[in-house]
């Protein structure tokens, strides 16, 4: 609560806010509710301009943009919750191995993660989409994996920091397991560097969407998101651009949101650049 | 001078460390041969130069660190279990972004899984006032919001709440300015009265402190004990040159 009454605060806290909110709730509405259809096409009003009947407009196959959209916030949503819990799992992992105190493990952890680092997404993205055709699995996967080793090469300094430090020494001293300080000690001293990194992660991760559903190895044709909306429509920017624009408009707010949320997040969640957290309660 | 009831069977005892930092080419020595011993209840301060093996000693004495050769006995159960540290920077040695009350009980909800939520409380407590600070207004303070003095103090309360047998502190008042450090020398004459039974080992390259505090003082130079024997001995007669070097520096 205090946390949230700080982002607030911020003007840009409450920007990031009020997106994510409203992101959240066309999601969760476009499970019971959209204008049109998803599936109403209307042959006579193809690339229709906004109207009453269609807000946003329509698509080539003359369906309802606004509808699309909707219901893709759902996908992305979906598509971002996973891959920030899969690039934080694993990341987090990968920071475990890297201050471990078997310096063996640590020493080639660090190897292996600047190794893994240089394979590219898109790469990533193209071997999965093999097996698994386009699908939710091949961007989660890919993006996750990628992120993952990011974010662990970002934090691993502070968490380093907090392994060597004369607090997880004295714990360490009086008994603690390894795994204890790292779960008390270490990560919440490593979460302002987490937070920005995830938060970031996430913005990517609706790019990539829309990136790799372009490429055709992304969200299966047929199932709405605004990477799909996209790309069904950015042949046709010449003649059209308005259906471009909402989807790009769209991926952008988000985009700046999520990044914007990350850093007000750490700063109102941290005791330490936050004294409402400090104050004395029951 | 604090008064001791020494008994004869040393706490901790160590015999003969050795102990080599580096490796080939950058190998270096930084214990000869070291033989000490910690009884129960007394003060002892290890003193000497910068480098001159008083931290590693400790260390090694505590399980922290391993000798190259050489014992430790300890008569007791395990020591990481037994004993409490206190190290230079108290800001360092409190994470930040925990609060005074759950710093100070750690120790217990490591090793003290039986205690139940109120018993733990009422440790914490007791502890902070022992070092002369009032749990209602510091439980529940973070480390930012603390003077490097009552910093220090907290983790004083963090060494003795599971009641060891040894307590290490590694230059406890360097890091605090002058004007505080009374307060720590305090906290310790306080846990020394009321826990007669636990050792103290202090390093220390403060002449003045090791007076006030110490019962025996150890001198270090370079990894080998120069001379070791009771405080009054030690500062007011001391055997070697390099001891009366190190108190005539200090009274400069």
């Amino acid at each position: 609560m205090i946390v949230l009454r700080s982002m607030w605060r911020r003007g840009e806290g409450k920007f990031a806010l009020v997106v994510l909110s409203l992101w959240l709730l066309v999601a969760l509405v476009s499970l019971f509710w959209t204008p049109q259809p998803l599936l109403a096409t209307d042959g006579y009003h193809v690339w229709a301009k906004p109207s009453a009947a269609h807000w946003l407009g329509t698509d080539g196959t003359g369906a309802d943009v606004l509808s699309w959209l909707m219901a893709g916030s759902r996908t992305n949503l979906l598509i971002v919750i996973l891959t920030v819990l899969f690039a934080g799992a694993f990341g987090l992992l990968l920071v475990a191995a890297m201050v471990a105190r078997n310096t063996a493990l640590a020493g080639a952890s660090v190897v292996v993660i600047d190794a893994l680092i240089s394979i590219p997404t898109v790469l990533l993205a193209l071997i999965l989409a093999v097996p698994l055709g386009a699908s939710i699995t091949v961007i989660v996967v890919a993006c996750g994996f990628g992120y993952g080793l990011n974010l662990a090469r970002v934090a691993r300094p502070a968490a380093l920091l907090a392994a060597r430090s004369s607090y997880v020494e004295s714990a360490l001293a009086a008994g603690a397991s390894g795994w204890w300080t790292f779960v008390r000690h270490i990560v919440p001293n490593t979460l302002p560097v987490l937070l920005v990194q995830l938060s970031l992660s996430a913005g990517t991760a609706v790019l990539a969407e829309s990136g790799l559903t372009y490429l055709g190895i992304g969200v299966p044709s047929g199932v709405p998101s605004w990477g799909h909306s996209l790309a069904t429509s950015v042949k046709f920017i010449n003649v059209y651009p308005l259906t471009v624009l909402w989807p790009g408009l769209i991926v952008t707010i988000v985009v700046v949101a999520l990044n914007v949320f990350g850093d007000v997040l750490r700063d109102a969640a941290d005791p330490l650049s936050n004294p409402e957290l400090r104050e004395i309660r029951d | 001078m604090p008064t001791t009831s020494m008994s004869h069977a040393p706490l901790l005892s160590v015999r003969n460390i050795d102990k080599s930092f580096g490796r080939r080419a950058d190998r270096r020595q930084v214990l000869f041969d070291v033989s000490a011993d910690v009884y129960p209840g007394e003060c002892l301060a290890v003193i000497g130069g910068s480098g001159s093996g008083k931290s590693t000693l400790t260390r090694i004495m505590l399980g922290l660190d391993t000798a190259d050769s050489g014992t430790v006995t300890y008569a007791g159960g395990d020591i990481r279990r037994e004993s409490g540290l206190v190290f230079q920077d108290p800001f360092s040695s409190l994470d930040p972004r925990w609060r005074v009350g759950r710093s100070v009980a750690e120790p217990l909800r490591i090793q003290r899984r039986d205690l139940s939520r109120d018993e733990i409380a009422a440790r914490v407590a007791a502890a902070l006032r022992t070092v002369g600070l009032d749990p209602a207004v510091f439980l529940g303070r973070y480390p930012i919001d603390l003077s490097g003095g009552q910093a220090q103090r907290v983790a004083i309360a963090r060494a003795i709440v599971n009641e060891p047998r040894v307590i290490l502190a590694d230059e406890p008042m360097s890091a605090i300015d002058v004007a505080a450090r009374i307060q720590i020398l305090d906290a310790f004459a306080a846990i020394r009265e009321t826990r007669r039974e636990t050792a103290l080992v202090m390093v220390s390259h403060d002449l003045g402190v090791v007076q006030h505090i110490a019962d025996r003082i150890l001198v270090l130079h370079d990894g080998r004990v120069e001379e070791c024997g009771p405080t009054y001995a030690v500062l007011g007669d001391p055997q070697s040159a390099y001891t009366r070097e190190l108190i005539a520096s200090a009274s400069l």
